[in-house]
Order: structure tokens, then sequence, then C-alpha cells
């Protein structure tokens, strides 16, 4: 993936092919290209605990990152399935701290056995430059439902700025 | 839609053409800023959409929700928010999206598998209780797919109850966007 550099202000001077293959070129490819990755589950995946499947790593450049997760639940009780996602093993982002809110970032709770479509759209702002890891969680409030989905799709995006 | 063009790599020495910074300035932007974006809608005014359960794969009211997209060798976002409500009781049904080329015949397949046989709960299974309604939205990445102009539709499989599926007559899209190719 070609790398994003700020767009130089032009000045009365020669122009340069290596300017125009930085500030023209790779600039353009950034943009079509896009700062993304995305992770799919395998059908009925286990959806207990750390959702293994769904871990990320995505280089940034200091913008805000939009973070999402589309998926279909159900739990055999009648019982919430809380969804959150960790940041460098470190930060929730339901909080931005160490600890996760007790819902995390959604919950659900539908009739035992049946399915729900499930949705998180949240924009992680000021993110560091460098390598971010996102991993995504799913637990139960109580109860000792199994947790599984259809097919998921997690995407992490670096997305400009606020 | 303008085309996109694989920006190139520019040397010291050459002359500038008129030409190419049109291809690799105009066009290119123009692509990006319009985005290679794909709808279609049912919305407010539309009686409720209803198809009896059929045990089978079928198309999702194929009239309406089945979409065009030229693609240039990224991957294509994939987007449906739906509407839906099911008269059976505790009915359920599975959905997902059927890609195909243009001007061929349904040789296609599912992207839940990313074959002609769809995966055993599709991209999503959704299940009501009798007479429920709920949002339901799929959002899925069609990855690397091959350049070319491709028709999507929206199928479903109708699996429990004497089950009938309704779009209601709000508002219910269906839509695809060339996403990139991401990091």
């Amino acid at each position: 993936m070609a790398e994003w550099t700020d767009p130089r202000t032009w000045a009365d001077e020669v122009l340069l092919a290596e300017q125009m293959n930085t500030d023209i070129r790779d600039n353009i490819q950034f943009l079509y290209d896009r700062n993304y990755v995305f992770k799919t589950t395998p059908n009925n995946e286990n959806m207990t605990g750390l959702i293994a499947p769904f871990t990320s790593t995505l280089l940034t450049q200091g913008n805000d990152v939009l973070v999402t997760f589309k998926g279909v639940v159900t739990n055999t009780l009648s019982d919430y399935t809380v969804f959150d996602v960790k940041v460098d093993n470190d930060i929730w982002l339901s909080t931005l701290t160490t600890s996760s809110a007790s819902h995390g970032l959604t919950a659900n709770l539908i009739t035992a056995a049946f399915y729900n479509s499930i949705a998180i759209r949240f924009l992680y702002t000021n993110v560091p430059a460098g390598i971010h890891e996102f991993r995504l969680y799913a637990t139960t409030i109580s109860g000792s439902g199994i947790i599984r989905g259809g097919m998921g799709l997690f995407m992490i995006e670096e997305y400009g700025k606020l | 839609m303008p085309e996109w063009n694989e920006p190139k790599d520019w040397l010291d020495g050459e002359e500038i053409q008129a030409s190419e910074l049109v291809d690799n300035l105009q066009i290119d932007l123009l692509y990006l800023y319009q985005k290679n974006l794909s709808m279609v809608e049912i919305r407010n005014g539309v009686s409720d959409f209803t198809e009896p359960l059929v045990a089978t794969w079928k198309a999702l009211f194929p009239s309406v929700f089945t979409l065009d997209i030229t693609t240039t060798g990224g991957n294509v976002l994939v987007q449906t928010d739906l509407d839906i409500r099911t008269a059976g009781a505790a009915g359920s049904y599975l959905l997902d999206f059927f890609v195909f080329r243009k001007g061929g015949s349904l040789d296609g397949y599912y992207l839940s598998s990313n074959t002609a046989t769809p995966a055993t709960n599709g991209l999503a299974r959704v299940q009501l209780g009798s007479g429920y309604a709920r949002p339901q939205s799929i959002r899925w990445m069609w990855e690397n797919v091959p350049i070319d102009t491709w028709k999507v539709q929206v199928w479903w499989h109708g699996l429990v109850g004497a089950n009938t599926i309704n779009l209601t007559n709000h508002v219910n899209q269906f839509r695809l966007e060339e996403y990139g190719r991401g990091a």
C-alpha cells in the first residue's frame, strides 16, 4: 500500500519526478486503496470471550479510526450478549480506560435461541500514529448461554480527522 | 462515473502531456470524489412486498434489488438495510448476497462461501416471533473482485413455520461501493 504524505505547497521551482511520484502518484493511490483492514468469521463461530478471528492490526498515521462490527448473534438463554473492543490489549473503547463498561459498546437481549442482527460503529479519535491492535470481545451478563453468530464483518479504517 | 487509472510513475526529464494530467489528476480525482457507488431502494408509499415461504434459496424482490457495478480491481463493500416483518410463528430465514457477471447467466456465487453453494446460515440468520418487525442490516466485504461489470442481488431462504417475508413500506436500501484494496 502506498504511503500518505502531506501534500506539498508548490512554489516557482523546477518540477521533479520525485515530487510528482510522492505528492500525486502515491497520495492518489493511498486515497484509492484506503487505509483499512477487515476480518470475517466462518459460519457459527463460537463467540464467547475473546473472538479470536476478529483481531486486526492497522498502521495508523495519527488520525481518527472508525471501528465497525456487523454480525448475527444468538443465545441459548434469554440473556444479554455484550460486545466491546479492546485496543492494544489495554484500552476498552466503551470507556476509553482499562475497564470495560458493564454493557460494553453494545448489548443485545432477545428471546432464547432467536437470532438478531448486531452492529457496532465507533469513531476512535486522536489515535497516535503507529501499529495498533483491535480485538473484539463478547460475553453474557449472566447465565451460561453459548453465543454464536452467523457471518460477521469486523473492520478497522483510518477515517480522517475531526 | 469516471474510470479509475492506476497512477503512472513520473520520470525526470519527461515532458508532461495534457492527456497524462487528465488521466492521472482529473479523472482519478473525480473517481475518488464521486466514489464508485450503486444503490436502489424501496421506500414509503409502496405497499409491503411479500414473498411466500420457499424452502430454497431465491432472489429477494429482484425487479428492484438488483445492482450493477463496474469494478476496477479492488474490494466491494456490499450493504443492505431492510425493515423486515415475518408472518409465520417464530419464523426464521437466511439472507445472503449473490453475484454474477453482467450478461452472463445465473452461474454466479454466494458471498457467504464464494461458491455456488451458500454457507449453512448464509451471511445472516434471522429469527423473529410471529408478526414481529425489525431492522435487518448486512454489511459484507467482497474481496479482490476481478475487473468486470457485475450484478449483485439479495437472496433469501425461508426455514421455519408457514412463514412469509415482508419488506415493510419504510425505506429499504441496497448499496454497493468499491472500497479500494485496504492496507
